[in-house]
C-alpha cells in the first residue's frame, strides 16, 4: 500500500509540475472570464446601446435589409445574428464548405448600429477570420481566447486546454489519494513560523477545500475543449459514417415547419419572443434554411432574473412567422442529454445560481492558482539543496506565473485603454505582445534577482495598474473621468470597477506582507530541507500550530 | 486515452437515444473525461495491475466489438 501511495505521490508531483504553466494560465484567465459579459459592458461604457425593443423606431427587418444589401444569395440561407452586450448587431451570412472532410463556414460578416441603421463593418471570409471582435470588445475577447485556446490556433489551443483538463483530473485523483483530506486537516490552522511549511499547509488545505470546484471545472473544461476537436469527429465516424454535419444536425434538432415559399418578417417575431420572456433581450438569432422550404428562426433570449439571467430559446416558422415551441439548447424536446449539457454549461461558467456562484467560481479560480503556486514554492524549498536542473526551470516558472501573470493581465488592460484612445483598428495584436513581454520580463527578473523579490515587485506593479484602471478605463470610450463617474452607471460597470480596486488592494497587501519574507522564498533553512518529501501525517499537521 | 475513446464510441451503440434522440451521443461525450480518469487511476494505482489490465481490456474489447458490428451492419445495409 505504501508503494502505491509513493507511486501516486510521484505521479501527483510531476503531473503538477508539468501542468503548472498552462494550468495557471487557464485558471487565472478563467477567473476573469467568469465576468466577461460584465467586462465587455464596462468596456463599452459611455456608448451603450439600449435593448433592441427599447430603441425608438427600431425595426429588425430594416436592419436586416441594410446588412444583406449586396450580399450574394448563396450566403443568405444560413444567418447568425448576434447582439453584443450593450453593443451593435452583427450578421454572419454564410454557407458550409467542405475541405478534406472538414466542414467550415465561409461568408459575409457585417455589423450594423441598430439605432442609426449604419453599416459599421463588412468583411468576407471564413468565420474565424471575419468575426474578429470590435476594438471595444477586444479586452473581454482577449481573456476568453487566453482561457479557451491559450492564444493558439483554435484546434491546437482547444486540444491543449483539453489536456490541461485531463492533467488536472489526474492531479485531483492522485492528490486526494495522497493527501487524504480529513476534517481535522481541513480545519487545521496553517503553520506560519516557516514560510515553506505555511505554503505546504496552504497547498493541502486550499486543495482540499476547493476539491469539488476543481473536479467540476476539470471535467467540464475537458468536455468543452475536446468535444468539437476530438470527440464529435470520433463519434461521427462510428455512428454517422464520418458525416459530422449529420451528427450536429441531430444534436441541434430540426423543427417541423409549414411548406411555403413565403418569407416571414423578423421584427414581429422578435417582439413576440421578447414579450414571452418578460421583455427579455435578444442574444442570438439563427435563421436556418432562410428562404428555403424548411425555413425557421431560432431566437435566443435572455430573461432578467434575480438569481441570474435565464436563457430561453424560441423557434418560429420561417414562412408564417408563427411561434412553434420553446427549445432546449440541444434537441427539440427535453431530454437527459440536453439537461446534462445545460448542467455542464452552468457548472463550468458558474451560472448555476447567478451572480452568487459566479463570484464563488471566480474566487475559487484564483484559489486554484494559489494552490499551484504554493505547490511550486514547496518544490523549490525542498529541492534547494539539490543540483537538479529542473529547479531553475521551476524558479523561472514561479516568477513568471506568480508574479508575471497578474502584472501582465493589468498591463494588457492598460494597453487596451491606450489602443482605444489612439483608435487602433484591432488592439488584440498589441495586447498579445504586451502580455508575452510582461511574462518574459518577470521571468528574466526571476532569473537575475530571486523569486521572492520578483514576485513582490510584480505584485506591487500589478496593484498600481489595477488601481489605475477604474480611472483611465473611461478614456477608452472617449469619456472624461469626471463625466464617467457622474453619469448614472449600471450595476455591471460599478461591479467591474470594484473588482479592479479589490485586485489592487489584494495584490498591494500581498506585496506589503511578502516584502520582508521575500528572501525565504528563494532559500530554505537546513531544517526545512530535512523534512520528508511525502506529505506529513494528520497528527503532525494538526498539532503544529 | 485511446481506451476511453473506444469505450465512448462503442457506448453510442447500446445507450438509449432518449426522447430527443441525442442521449446516446451526448452522454458518452460528457462521460469521456470521467472514463479516462477512472481507467488511468485504476491502471496506475491498482494493487494487482494484471487484474486491472484484464478488466479494462475486457470492457474495451466489448465496445470494440460493438463498433465493428456497427460498421459491418452499416456496410451490409
Amino acid at each position: 500500500m505504501k508503494g502505491t501511495r509513493k507511486r501516486l505521490y510521484f505521479l501527483h508531483r510531476w503531473t503538477g509540475l508539468s501542468l503548472a504553466l498552462l494550468g495557471i494560465l487557464v485558471f487565472f484567465s478563467g477567473a476573469l472570464v467568469t465576468f466577461h459579459e460584465e467586462l465587455e459592458a464596462w468596456a463599452t461604457r459611455g456608448d451603450r446601446i439600449a435593448p433592441l425593443t427599447q430603441i425608438a423606431n427600431f425595426n429588425l427587418d430594416q436592419t436586416w435589409f441594410v446588412a444583406k444589401q449586396g450580399v450574394s444569395a448563396e450566403y443568405l440561407h444560413q444567418v447568425d445574428i448576434t447582439r453584443h452586450p450593450h453593443g451593435p448587431l452583427s450578421f454572419f451570412m454564410h454557407k458550409h464548405v467542405t475541405n478534406n472532410g472538414q466542414v467550415s463556414e465561409f461568408g459575409v460578416y457585417r455589423v450594423v448600429d441598430p439605432r442609426t441603421g449604419k453599416l459599421l463593418v463588412s468583411r468576407t471570409g471564413p468565420r474565424a477570420t471575419v468575426t474578429t471582435p470590435l476594438p471595444r470588445s477586444a479586452l473581454a475577447h482577449f481573456f476568453v481566447q487566453l482561457h479557451t485556446v491559450l492564444l493558439l490556433p483554435r484546434t491546437l489551443g482547444l486540444i491543449a486546454t483539453g489536456l490541461v483538463g485531463f492533467g488536472l483530473t489526474l492531479l485531483i485523483g492522485t492528490g486526494t489519494l495522497v493527501h487524504r483530506p480529513t476534517w481535522s486537516k481541513l480545519v487545521a490552522i496553517p503553520r506560519t513560523h516557516r514560510l515553506r511549511l505555511w505554503f505546504g499547509d496552504l497547498h493541502r488545505q486550499l486543495g482540499s477545500w476547493t476539491l469539488p470546484y476543481t473536479a467540476i471545472l476539470a471535467l467540464t473544461g475537458t468536455f468543452f475543449s475536446l468535444a468539437t476537436t476530438v470527440l464529435i469527429p470520433v463519434l461521427a465516424l462510428v455512428a454517422f459514417n464520418g458525416d459530422q454535419s449529420a451528427l450536429i444536425q441531430v444534436l441541434v434538432g430540426k423543427s417541423e415547419v409549414s411548406q411555403s415559399s413565403a418569407v416571414a418578417s423578423l421584427d414581429p417575431m422578435l417582439r413576440d419572443a421578447s414579450s414571452r420572456t418578460d421583455n427579455g433581450n435578444l442574444r442570438f438569432l439563427f435563421l436556418e434554411h432562410w428562404g428555403e422550404q424548411d425555413a425557421s428562426a431560432v431566437f435566443f433570449m435572455r430573461k432578467p432574473n434575480a438569481l441570474g439571467d435565464l436563457d430561453l430559446n424560441h423557434v418560429y416558422d420561417g414562412h408564417s412567422g408563427e411561434f412553434l415551441h420553446t427549445k432546449p439548447r440541444l434537441g427539440t424536446t427535453a431530454s437527459l442529454g440536453g439537461s446534462l449539457f445545460k448542467l455542464m454549461g452552468d457548472l463550468h461558467y458558474g451560472t448555476l445560481l447567478g451572480t452568487l456562484t459566479k463570484v464563488l467560481w471566480s474566487l475559487c479560480g484564483l484559489a486554484t492558482c494559489l494552490i499551484a503556486c504554493s505547490g511550486l514554492l514547496v518544490f523549490i524549498a525542498r529541492s534547494a539543496d539539490t543540483r537538479h536542473p529542473g529547479v531553475s526551470v521551476v524558479r523561472w516558472m514561479t516568477s513568471t506565473l506568480a508574479g508575471g501573470l497578474p502584472l501582465a493581465t493589468a498591463a494588457v488592460a492598460l494597453t487596451w485603454v491606450f489602443s482605444c484612445m489612439l483608435d487602433a483598428p484591432d488592439p488584440t495584436g498589441s495586447m498579445t505582445w504586451v502580455f508575452l513581454l510582461a511574462l518574459a520580463f518577470t521571468g528574466i527578473c526571476g532569473a537575475l534577482l530571486d523569486v521572492g523579490t520578483t514576485v513582490t515587485l510584480s505584485w506591487a506593479g500589478a496593484a498600481l495598474a489595477f488601481l489605475a484602471l477604474p480611472f483611465v478605463g473611461p478614456l477608452a470610450t472617449g469619456q472624461d473621468m469626471v463625466g464617467a463617474w457622474t453619469t448614472p452607471a449600471i450595476r455591471s460597470t460599478v461591479a467591474v470597477d470594484i473588482g479592479f480596486l479589490t485586485l489592487a488592494l489584494g495584490f498591494g497587501l500581498a506585496a506589503w506582507l511578502l516584502r520582508e519574507r521575500a528572501a525565504q522564498l528563494s532559500s530554505s533553512s537546513a531544517a526545512e530541507r530535512g523534512t520528508p518529501h511525502l506529505p506529513t501525517r494528520p497528527k503532525q499537521d494538526v498539532g503544529c500550530k | 486515452m485511446l481506451f476511453a475513446l473506444v469505450v465512448i464510441a462503442g457506448a453510442t451503440k447500446w445507450l438509449p437515444q432518449g426522447d430527443a434522440g441525442i442521449d446516446h451521443i451526448i452522454v458518452p461525450i460528457i462521460a469521456f473525461p470521467a472514463v479516462w480518469v477512472a481507467f488511468a487511476l485504476t491502471l496506475y494505482g491498482a494493487r494487482r495491475p494484471a487484474r486491472a489490465w484484464a478488466a479494462i481490456c475486457a470492457v474495451v474489447a466489448v465496445h470494440l466489438v460493438l463498433i465493428v458490428l456497427g460498421f459491418s451492419g452499416g456496410a451490409a445495409s
